[in-house]
């Protein structure tokens, strides 16, 4: 009997320790941050020239294609602006973060509930990963569906943006 | 007396005879009797109808257990049963067999999950199955990079594939198959795949897509696969989700046009390696499907996208979850004309895959509750418009006036059901139940009925009819019924 009320006290004790932990990562997952209009719309008009690389955890080649855009934009010194789907799988994510393949800041949603009409229609994707391109402060027509390597993403971001210069 | 009787009929045998048309008319009375059709009629006006999430679905297979998923492709010709990488509640990650035939799920493999493509169109029974290196493992192991064909043919190769394995070594994922070619103990097949290295495999040419024609013989423990040739094709194009037709004579992909700054996605014929006479389309789409005969193709695509093909009626995006759904289109090359085949606000439809028979299968994931579900939806493109409208229209629960009694069935009041009780919905329903129904004589003979018979006219043509042809299928033809001619010669085909 002495033992049970011990094991229900140690129980008792260790329970919230576990909870604490499972509520830290819950909590974490359920406040994914997603980008807000302003915020985008400033990134944009700050930077001018850069690249929207939109990903999902449950595509492995839009995964190993971070590294790949990562490479190109520092290569360009074009800024990078990396966005997650928002209906991500929480395990994967986090499978992703434990891996080191991203950080957990760089964690952002693209929520197209928060974004005007003309966002949604620029930020048009049909697969994971697309890249998109903005010049000039204004965003290029067609993101750029699918996995590329970082030599050919260099060609492509070099080719869209001579085109855009004309 | 009798004689008398005789005698009168032989003076006047019109009289007392029936009329050509009063035959035809007690013909069809008793058709309608027989086929109970007020029974049938008051079933269909009092029925609450369940809202119709997609008319043109025709079946579903469920995918219990799996958490919503992005990929899946058909196992078999016929499109009933599916294989379906991604994670199992209690299997976890792997690769799962779901169909109506199989009575549930099977656990096809645990050691992969990615991009699993089943080689259709081989012998029965046959079931190689490819699957790409795409792992971090392919950074530091440059050697397992390719495309790897496993046997699972037999189920003891389950917990083991390796039993059984073909590599071709340059190639990457987005694989697809044609069939060139089955004879007796062999088959001719056309792989298309698309290297994608990473920058850490550098002795490795960098991307594009290639196809490997490889002759499959024997089955078994004496199967052999060997890879005749590989070349690389559509040299020059940035090509991005590439898909094959059956026969390996057609490619579908979005290409990226340099001068044009703009991606579409197109058609092209394959002729000596090279992606030749490109058909845009007027969107930029996922993944598509070439349907048997090369003349449908299917893709899923956001509606935002949609809006650009002006011979879709404009439709709003739809969201759920802050994300974007995406909806099916099947285009006809022949004619041109572009349909939408699914429906729902809240149903995101992936990956059209066409079957044998015509019909596709989707993947589908509601997302009307907090915990949405995926399955996979057999659809039926060839289901015209307006009969798809039509079951539609039954969304919003509407509850028909309840058919008028009806002592006997007959043509004088046909009439008044049909324009008391349901009106239009009716009146299509009616059509259709009466041409799956009678034979080839009784459907001319109803047909002739409600041409001389001007108040079933008013009600079976025009409104219903008038300015908007009806689209029909019948007997597995799409059929415009415009005139009482058209339904005439819908007799014909009985």
């Amino acid at each position: 009997m002495g033992i049970l009320f011990l094991l229900f006290i140690s129980a008792l004790i260790s329970f919230p320790t576990n909870s604490a932990a499972s509520e830290k990562k819950l909590i974490f997952f359920k406040a994914l941050p997603s980008i807000s209009n302003k915020t985008l719309a400033d990134v944009i008009q700050t930077n001018k020239n850069g690249l929207i690389y939109l990903w999902s955890p449950h595509m492995p080649l839009s995964v190993q294609g971070l590294k790949e855009i990562r490479q190109a934009a520092k290569s360009m010194n074009l800024p990078l602006l990396v966005l997650c789907e928002s209906t991500a799988n929480f395990e994967l994510l986090a499978h992703w973060i434990e891996n080191k393949t991203i950080s957990s800041s760089e964690i952002i949603t693209l929520n197209y509930d928060r974004l005007d009409p003309i966002f949604q229609e620029k930020l048009t994707y049909v697969h994971f990963p697309t890249l998109f391109i903005y010049k000039k402060a204004k965003l290029l027509d067609n993101g750029i569906p699918g996995y590329e390597n970082f030599p050919r993403y260099r060609s492509l971001i070099e080719s869209v943006l001579k085109v855009a210069n004309k | 007396m009798f004689q008398l009787a005789l005698l009168i009929f032989l003076i006047f045998p019109k009289t007392y005879a029936e009329t050509e048309d009063e035959a035809k008319s007690h013909k069809f009375a008793s058709v309608l009797a027989n086929m109970n059709y007020r029974q049938e009629f008051k079933a269909f006006c009092e029925r609450k109808f369940e809202p119709v999430v997609n008319p043109y679905q025709i079946g579903r297979i469920e995918l219990e257990g799996m958490t919503p998923e992005f990929f899946f492709r058909n196992y078999d010709d016929n499109g009933t049963e599916v294989l379906v990488p991604g994670r199992h509640n209690t299997k976890g990650a792997g690769v799962f067999k779901y169909g109506h035939n199989s009575g549930g799920m099977e656990v096809v493999s645990r050691h992969f999950a990615t991009d699993a493509v089943p080689i259709l169109g081989l012998h029965s029974n046959d079931k190689l199955i490819s699957f790409p290196s795409v792992s971090n493992a392919v950074d530091t192991n440059p050697e397992a990079l390719g495309l790897r064909i496993f046997d699972f043919s037999e189920k003891q190769v389950i917990n083991d594939p390796r039993t059984f394995t073909h590599r071709i070594p340059t190639s990457g994922v987005y694989q697809s198959f044609g069939v060139l070619e089955k004879k007796d103990n062999s088959t001719r097949i056309k792989v298309l795949s698309d290297t994608m290295f990473s920058t850490e495999v550098t002795d490795k040419p960098l991307h594009g897509l290639s196809v490997s024609e490889l002759t499959i013989t024997g089955a078994g423990k004496n199967r052999t696969i060997v890879t005749d040739k590989t070349s690389n094709i559509c040299a020059g194009k940035i090509l991005q989700l590439p898909i094959l037709s059956r026969d390996g004579t057609k490619l579908i992909a979005t290409e990226y046009i340099e001068a044009q700054q703009k991606v579409v996605t197109r058609l092209y014929d394959i002729k000596n390696n090279k992606c030749e006479n490109p058909l845009s389309f007027n969107f930029v789409a996922a993944k598509g499907s070439i349907s048997f005969d090369n003349r449908y193709i299917a893709f899923s695509l956001p509606r935002s996208q949609l809006k650009l093909d002006k011979n879709i009626s404009k439709l709003k995006p739809k969201y759920a979850e802050g994300n974007l759904l995406f909806d099916v289109v099947v285009v006809d090359t022949k004619t041109g004309k572009s349909e939408v085949v699914t429906t729902g606000d809240n149903i995101t439809s992936l990956f059209p895959s066409f079957n044998q028979d015509g019909t596709l299968n989707v993947l589908q994931t509601e997302f009307q509750t907090r915990d949405p579900k995926s399955f996979i939806s057999r659809i039926d493109p060839k289901m015209s418009s307006s009969i798809a409208k039509i079951k539609a229209g039954h969304q919003s629960d509407i509850l028909c006036n309840q058919a008028p009694p009806i002592p006997q069935a007959s043509l004088s009041n046909l009439n008044d059901i049909l324009r008391e009780s349901c009106g239009y919905n009716v009146s299509h329903h009616f059509v259709d139940v009466v041409f799956s129904k009678l034979n080839r004589k009784e459907c001319k003979d109803f047909v002739t009925i409600l041409k001389s018979n001007p108040e079933l006219r008013e009600v079976l043509e025009p409104p219903a009819l008038a300015g908007k042809p009806h689209l029909l299928k019948l007997f597995s033809k799409e059929l415009t019924l415009t005139t009482f001619d058209d339904m005439s010669a819908a007799c014909d085909l009985k």
